[in-house]
């Protein structure tokens, strides 16, 4: 991993458009402003491991507690 | 054609019930040919059957029936790959994490997945509101 150190206000610039900058630091809070194109997709890594680990979750299903549920989801 | 399913074992599918999902879902990217199964006749939830592997499927569900107001909010570069142009275009699911207690399974609107009724084609997309979680319970309060 390429590690850079950067101050507040200072910029990193990746590839042709995009753009990262340190906006403010704050105690362990650092605020950082991403300048992209609309079709670069910028997400919190947490939100991607959160639907992975559902998904992962998901597909372990065991159809017999489907079976259980059966009655409760046909309520709906 | 025949294939083995983890919810009814081996059964007779059509062309028309494949679902092709070419960056696979989060986690499974290296899988991208399903099926849309009926849960039950006249059940709002559906299998997503891999179609090759018998033990990878997922209950989904339409999140109109989780939450009324459920909106799908995601990046419009998301919904051009996947060449729908209105709402008519598509339909939605979030997939349900079933737990042996019922109380506690859960619904994933956060990534919802989303098909495009005439190709078929399908992605997993990544809801851009922060109002939807990603273990929304099935069960309201009260039903539970």
């Amino acid at each position: 991993m390429l590690i850079l150190a950067r101050k507040e206000n200072e910029t990193i610039v990746i590839g042709d458009n995009i753009e990262i900058t340190i906006v403010n630091i704050k105690g362990d809070h650092v605020k950082i402003g991403i300048n992209a194109p609309n079709d670069v997709k910028v997400f919190r890594k947490e939100i991607y491991t959160e639907i992975q680990n559902a998904n992962i979750e998901a597909s372990k299903v065991n159809p017999d507690a489907v079976k259980n549920l059966g009655d409760l989801l046909r309520k709906k | 054609m025949k294939i083995v399913t983890k919810a009814f074992g081996e059964i007779e599918i059509s062309e028309k019930q494949k679902i092709t999902v070419k960056d696979g879902l989060l986690g499974f990217e290296d899988i991208h040919d399903f099926v849309l199964l009926d849960f039950d006749e006249g059940s709002p939830f559906y299998w997503l059957q891999a179609e090759k592997i018998p033990e990878i499927a997922f209950l989904i569900v339409d999140p109109k029936l989780i939450i009324e107001d459920y909106e799908l909010d995601v990046d419009a570069h998301d919904l051009e790959k996947l060449e729908i142009k209105n709402d008519e275009d598509m339909i939605n699911f979030a997939i349900v994490t079933l737990n042996d207690n019922p109380a506690k399974t859960s619904v994933n609107l956060l990534g919802p997945i989303v098909i495009n009724k005439v190709t078929h084609q399908a992605k997993q997309l990544i809801s851009l509101s922060d109002k939807y979680s990603v273990r929304h319970p099935l069960l309201s309060q009260k039903e539970a």
